[in-house]
């Protein structure tokens, strides 16, 4: 289309592309608005929901302000982690260090809150000046016998991926100590943050099945069940691009295999429960697994039918933050009868793009880390009907006139298991189907010396 | 009072405030065309870029420089050229803001002079570029935005020749206040530029066509010709000197300022107009009837708004324009605080406030600025805020305390309109008056019945005739349908099993197996209790109590029958007995299980397992579904069987989160739990202190156990008191409702009863109870006389005045069920064998004379007669003193059977507690005079008579009329049958001696 290269920067042209993979994996281009953040933020997306870890954010309060209990992650016992903690680092602490603050704040909060862990997360400026952190961790730990466990994640150490990856390192400081053996006929389930309900969803199934969920890294957790993890069989890897780095890891250090299984549409969901008991399930609870896909299958394309005929031939538009989850969604939408126009996410693997682009049409776009200005001309041209996204893309669409559907970290319907695929085709029926674009779109042309100019 | 923050903690625990860049950002949205390009981690940007888009519901671009790790270490000249290039590109705005960032600044990168450098490099260049160093650290979002203001007047402002121009400077403000400011200005026939104006920018109408930069905003040329204007006005009280753009502009041009205060409420709406006309303005009719209708509407709202005391927080100037609005209205401010560091700010509140806290007597107030939720949470509960006022950061205080949160302050995460939100002119204080008052207004219309029924109402004594017409009646007493099936209790009656095996055809299979895989060790913690205790030692009686009409309580007294009279009626209660140990020795008290006897705390019939106790929940709660209450209270100390009461209380939330938990402490271990309980989910407590003097508490106990050691004597009792007031101290700061009960020992501790309800007024405790001790045999106090009713009642009064008392305890078992006087525990105790309720009928009335008994003659020796006391007929379960009619039986010690169903006439004025629960604020009134009396009189026609309870007065009555007075809370044919060998023993003692 003719406007294209009026909205996309010369360096951003080989991460986007149409029917094949773009490139990725590269750091976001200054001054181009990029949609992902930073390194401390990762990590503290992946960590976060332990529940009963005290999360102290060591830098000036910004980091803190902007990411107190923002996502939906819910807890079944402790409520701590939805506090936010920091040591507010002012203009004399950059000076003159923060580590003494931080020192006297590590005291007070292990005499006041004796959490089981304190994780520290050194944000830029901490990264900068070079407190110290480690010592004063190492002290705190001898002198207050609990565990301090730092994540050096200044901002610019590069962008969310990175973060993943220290986040998989913090959590493998945590778990090390714990016994590795003997392993139990059981999994820990990885990359799902039970954000709205979603790990107890996964959960029951597993329980139904009859293989038992040791840790789930980091959803609905408290230290003392992620401490378990070293003794489970197998990995089920949800989000892939949060937590394929920790699974490598265990693999590595305790021998634990893993898959990715993803837990979004029916179909994946039938098939990630497959693999599952397949690789660690016995005779038995492969049946009962056969017989819960059956069960709740067909139920769920109960729920789902009704939303088939509002749907079919509309035109989807993927936002997200990981590869991964834009294939699930992309079969998602083909089974509800969406053809997906515009693929991208925030951190995308090579791999994954060429899934992606394996099922996407020719001609569909493909883009890794774009900006509001290649979603908004990509849209236009694909002329998209629904954006799936997160928060700060959705008024974007909706000032296109695009609908939308939260599947992000504030979402508070289950999307996962195959409840939430049937929550995820209600959810995009009632935005696509709603009356208001219609009265919107036409009132909009109204002017009002009587004519109508549309 | 101002508060000085760093004693409370050395940690910023939930943060009032944004980080600066945000300000500087916003600001730029307010100039035509532009965009900011922050210089540093692009999580920076997309952060503040969520953290806008979500308040206003619009798209929000800010660029980042995307620094690595390699711009960080060799500067970030690079990034800064591309970003701005890109930028240029893909937007083509008229102005760019390259704002730093905590990053950009501690590695020292020079933001004004890289721009230098690449508008030098490129002496074409259309784009306008402000450089504004703006380190996260160097402030809030409020100096943000004025640092943006003044960087964008001093880039852009141009010596031009003097014209009648106006500038208007905004603090931060809403699109929609400031569409208003402009309306007024644009009325005022003044020419004025009003920046920055982001009225059309971050709040745009639709359009059909997008335009990625919107179309508003303060022209370039209009910022250019501020340096020629006639004055400059800035709303703002609390801008700094060194970043306000008013300033600049008088020091470097010339240009008047005139400071007013940003236009809220009457007073400051009222300078503003009167500066515009002092300058030569208009004011609009329009604005005249707006105020007009404000002026109205205050005078209608005064009386509603005399009941809110208000918590409110944001940026200085809304938060201190929001104190004066609340002033002028007569609403109470008490707590008002902001998140950044203002130095003038709690003093200059203050100075507003203390005038008129002074001339309406409330002392309770407070002002503070680098303030996070941790402390205004504080603050709010100490000075009895009940409306907060300000961003949506404070939803989960408000959640969590139950109190109404106005949300006009920046950023509104959880309602739609952040970008709507009006403040400013008349219209803007009418809409502001409005939602503070209805906010109040909605609490008191749904919670004065309620309210008013608890302080007030007594029940005047039920006329008998009425008993017949209740809805529980037993059918057998008033002959209607029960209308309950507990009542006749066969569901149950034969029950011998164990409850959790009777579930299993109800709940899921796997039911058993969950509960072990989430059972989750509950972490223990230790707290210092001198640390929470700051009682404060002379109370204000004035302070005793809420200030205004309305308490500031949450909803669960009007739920909780121990906490009120009207919920008692309505709701029952469950106690589980799963506390098996104790960790006190109190000398009125003696821990049975199995005794099915006695009604009184210490006693149940059998300890449950945190499992069975959730079975037992699941049946009570599908017969009873007025059931709002689960309570431990035994037969120990709650807080001595930690694991079991939360393992309890978790399994039941599982199954219905809406219940309410209550826990009956002595307090000994609550400084250790309390914050355990609130995460569990306990709402009120009840905590008995019998004595504020360790040296009384040292006679009344014997030894306590407290971690690991064994204390007693003054020694023990102090380190009990200590607790138990730290405890209150700390369960009522994490928002909990406390009962204090304390039982009255004559000769003990009777003077200390009114101390112990001083006390625990000044620790924010809801009610007190002062109740009697129930002698029990082979206790220290087992033959200690009962206090008298009078003398209780005295006590009770005298502590009203300090702390609102409750009369209608019943001193409940540990494993009561039920209504508060209607307790159906026995319908869970297998061991108990009950009589079908058709056999209730007397099987032979006796002559209309009904007491004359024939047989009391020496030639029916063997024949006992024993008056029960009963509202069931299946089990013994009232006091004497409650007693309205009697079931008598006639027995020989083995073999009985029921002859009358007794109404028993108590005079013309009724007796004490015959209603169907037997609940009223019994110490309200003195009783009718002689109605113990006539009981004593009907009774003394038998040979024994059984309650489960009597008073000293009627015991000692009934016993010189040589009637056996025997106490029992078993099955009615158990408890005759026990009671008629009393005698027979007796009669055969008395022949042989």
């Amino acid at each position: 289309m003719s406007f294209v290269p009026f909205d996309v920067l010369d360096e951003r042209r080989k991460s986007i592309s149409k029917g094949a993979p773009p490139a990725c994996e590269k750091a976001s281009l200054a001054g181009a608005v990029s949609q992902r953040a930073c390194v401390f933020c990762g990590a503290r997306v992946v960590l976060n929901p332990i529940a009963d870890a005290f999360h102290l954010i060591h830098g000036p309060i910004g980091c803190a302000s902007y990411t107190w209990d923002i996502r939906g992650s819910m807890s079944a016992g402790s409520e701590l982690y939805r506090q936010s903690f920091c040591t507010d680092l002012r203009e004399k602490d950059v000076i003159f260090g923060g580590l003494n603050k931080l020192r006297a704040a590590l005291a007070e909060i292990a005499q006041i809150y004796r959490p089981k862990v304190i994780f520290i997360y050194a944000t830029c400026v901490v990264g900068v000046i070079g407190d110290d952190v480690l010592a004063a961790a190492r002290e705190a730990e001898a002198a207050f016998a609990i565990r301090v466990i730092v994540v050096q994640a200044p901002g610019f150490a590069g962008h969310k991926s990175l973060g993943y990856r220290l986040a998989g390192e913090a959590l493998m400081e945590l778990v090390r100590p714990a016994k590795t053996s003997p392993k139990v006929r059981a999994i820990n389930i990885l990359g799902d943050y039970n954000l709205a309900g979603e790990t107890w969803i996964v959960k029951n199934y597993f329980q139904e099945i009859g293989l038992p969920v040791l840790a789930s890294f980091t959803g609905d957790s408290q230290v003392d069940d992620l401490l378990k993890a070293p003794l489970a069989r197998l990995n089920v890897v949800q989000c892939a691009g949060s937590m394929t780095y920790l699974a490598q890891k265990m693999e590595e250090e305790w021998g634990i295999p893993w898959i990715k299984a993803s837990f979004f549409g029916v179909a994946d969901t039938a098939k990630a429960l497959r693999e599952t008991v397949d690789l660690v399930g016995s005779k038995e609870e492969r049946a009962k697994a056969e017989a819960l896909i059956a069960r709740e299958s067909s139920q769920a394309q109960k729920n789902i039918s009704p939303y088939l005929p509002g749907l079919a031939g509309k035109k989807a538009a993927i936002y997200v933050g990981g590869g991964f989850k834009a294939i699930s969604l992309i079969r998602q939408f083909k089974a509800l009868g969406l053809t997906t126009v515009l693929v991208g996410a925030q951190t995308g693997r090579p791999e994954e793009y060429e899934v992606i682009a394996s099922l996407v049409d020719r001609d569909a776009v493909v883009l890794d880390d774009a900006n509001p200005s290649e979603l908004e001309a990509f849209m236009r041209e694909k002329g998209a009907d629904v954006l799936v996204g997160g928060v700060k893309e959705r008024p974007l669409a909706y000032k296109l006139g695009v609908a939308f559907c939260d599947h992000n970290h504030e979402r508070k319907v289950p999307l996962a298991g195959f409840v939430g695929a049937a929550n995820f085709a209600k959810e995009i029926d009632l935005t696509i189907n709603s009356p208001v674009w219609a009265h919107v779109k036409t009132a909009a042309n109204l002017d009002f010396a009587g004519k109508f100019v549309g | 009072m101002t508060v000085s923050r760093e004693k409370l903690t050395l940690v910023n625990v939930n943060p009032c405030k944004a980080c600066f860049p945000l300000g500087v950002a916003t600001a730029f949205y307010g100039l035509a065309k532009s965009l900011t390009l922050l210089h540093g981690s692009q999580g920076c940007s997309v952060y503040i870029r969520r953290h806008m888009a979500t308040h206003y519901d619009e798209p929000v671009d800010i660029a980042s420089t995307s620094l690595t790790e390699e711009g960080t270490v060799f500067g970030g000249e690079a990034n800064l050229m591309k970003g701005l290039d890109n930028l240029i590109r893909l937007y083509e705005p008229e102005a760019i803001g390259v704002g730093t960032t905590c990053l950009a600044e501690t590695i020292g990168e020079d933001a004004v002079g890289l721009v230098k450098k690449y508008q030098a490099a490129r002496p074409n260049l259309k784009t306008k570029l402000i450089a504004v160093p703006s380190p996260g650290y160097g402030g809030t979002q409020y100096e943000g935005w004025f640092k943006g203001c003044q960087a964008v007047v001093a880039a852009l402002a141009e010596k031009t020749p003097g014209h009648g121009g106006i500038n208007v400077f905004a603090p931060p403000s809403s699109p929609a206040d400031l569409r208003a400011l402009k309306k007024l200005f644009d009325e005022s026939g003044l020419p004025y530029v009003l920046f920055p104006d982001l009225s059309e920018n971050l709040d745009r109408p639709y359009n059909p066509v997008y335009k990625r930069l919107p179309e508003g905003g303060t022209p370039l040329a209009g910022v250019k010709a501020m340096a020629g204007a006639r004055a400059s006005l800035e709303l703002s009280r609390f801008s700094p000197t060194s970043l306000s753009p008013g300033e600049f502009l008088a020091a470097n041009f010339g240009v008047p300022l005139i400071r007013l205060n940003p236009p809220i409420g009457l007073r400051d709406n009222d300078a503003l107009l009167t500066t515009i006309k002092d300058l030569g303005g208009r004011v609009s009719p329009e604005t005249i009837s707006q105020r007009g209708r404000y002026l109205d509407a205050m005078l209608d709202a005064h009386k509603y708004n005399a009941l809110g005391r208000l918590g409110i927080f944001g940026d200085p100037d809304l938060a201190y324009g929001l104190t004066r609005l609340a002033l002028e209205n007569g609403l109470s401010p008490t707590v008002v605080a902001t998140g950044g560091a203002a130095p003038t700010f709690a003093t200059t509140v203050l100075s507003e406030i203390d005038p008129v806290a002074k001339a309406a007597r409330w002392s309770k107030l407070a002002a503070v600025d680098e303030a996070d939720f941790d402390l205004i949470e504080r603050l709010a509960v100490e000075n009895e805020v009940n409306l907060l006022v300000g961003s949506s950061e404070g939803r989960r205080l408000a959640e969590k305390r139950s109190w109404p949160l106005i949300r006009l302050a920046f950023p509104v995460h959880d309602r739609q309109g952040g970008g709507r939100i009006r403040v400013f002119g008349f219209d803007g204080a009418i809409m502001t008056l409005d939602n503070l008052t209805n906010a109040i207004r909605e609490r008191e219309e749904t919670t004065f019945r309620s309210h008013l029924k608890a302080t007030y109402l007594r029940r005047a004594a039920e006329p008998l005739a009425d008993l017949n017409f209740r809805p529980t009646q037993v059918a057998a007493v008033g002959g209607t349908e029960p209308s309950f099936r507990f009542n006749g209790g066969p569901d149950f009656g034969d029950y011998k099993g164990d409850f959790r095996d009777d579930l299993k055809g109800d709940r899921p299979a796997n039911l058993k197996s969950d509960f072990k895989d989430d059972a989750k060790a509950t972490p223990v913690r230790s707290l210092s209790y001198n640390s929470c205790r700051q009682a404060k030692k002379d109370p204000d009686p004035a302070t005793l109590r809420p200030a205004y009409g309305l308490p500031s309580l949450p909803g669960p007294p009007e739920a909780h029958p121990c906490f009120s009279l009207t919920a008692a009626r309505s709701f029952a209660r469950l106690h589980l007995p799963v506390a098996r140990d104790c960790n006190l020795s109190c000398g009125y008290c003696r821990r049975d299980c199995d005794c099915p006897n006695e009604s009184r705390p210490g006693v149940a019939s059998a300890l449950l397992t945190p499992d069975a106790a959730l079975a037992r929940f699941l049946i009570v709660k599908d017969k009873l579904p007025n059931l709002t209450v689960v309570g431990v209270a035994g037969p120990g100390e709650s807080l001595a069987n930690f694991a079991a009461v939360a393992e309890t209380f978790q399994l039941i939330k599982r199954y219905d989160p809406k219940i309410s938990f209550c826990l009956s402490t002595n307090g000994l271990s609550l400084p250790r739990y309390v914050r355990d309980i609130k995460d569990l989910g306990v709402q009120s407590l009840s905590i008995t202190i019998n004595a504020i003097d360790p040296l009384v508490g040292a006679k009344i106990y014997g030894s306590l156990t407290y971690l690991g050691r064994t204390y007693a004597g003054v020694e023990g009792a102090s380190l009990l008191l200590a607790n138990q007031l730290g405890g209150l101290k700390m369960a009522v700061d994490l928002g909990l409702l406390v009962k204090v009960n304390t039982v009255i020992l004559p000769g003990l501790n009777l003077g200390q009863a009114v101390k112990v309800a001083q006390e625990a007024a000044a620790l924010g405790a809801t009610v007190g109870n002062v109740m009697r001790h129930i002698p029990v045999p082979n206790t220290p106090f087992g033959d200690l006389p009962q206090v008298s009713q009078v003398k209780l009642r005295a006590i009770s009064w005298e502590s009203q005045a300090y702390l609102p008392q409750i009369r209608h305890c019943q001193q409940c078992r540990a494993d009561a069920v039920g209504l508060l006087g209607e307790d159906l525990s026995y319908l869970f105790r297998p061991e108990l064998r009950l009589r079908p309720k058709e056999e209730l009928e007397p099987t032979a009335p006796l002559a209309p004379d009904g007491l004359a008994d024939p047989r009391k003659a020496p030639d029916f020796p063997a024949l006992v007669k024993v008056a029960v006391v009963s509202n069931s007929g299946v089990i013994v379960d009232r006091h004497f003193g409650q007693a309205t009619r009697f079931f008598v039986y006639e027995t020989d010690g083995e073999s009985l059977r029921l002859i009358a169903n007794q109404k028993v006439d108590l005079g013309p004025l009724g007796g004490h507690g015959g209603g169907f629960c037997g609940l009223k604020d019994a110490l309200a009134e003195p009783k009718p005079e002689g109605f113990i009396v006539r009981l004593v009189a009907a009774a003394a026609t038998c040979d024994a008579v059984v309650a489960t309870r009597f008073g000293q007065s009627p015991l000692d009555k009934l016993t010189a009329r040589g009637v056996t007075a025997f106490a029992s809370y078993d099955a009615v044919d158990q408890a005759v049958l026990a009671a008629a060998k009393v005698v027979l023993d007796q009669r055969s003692l008395a022949k042989s001696g």
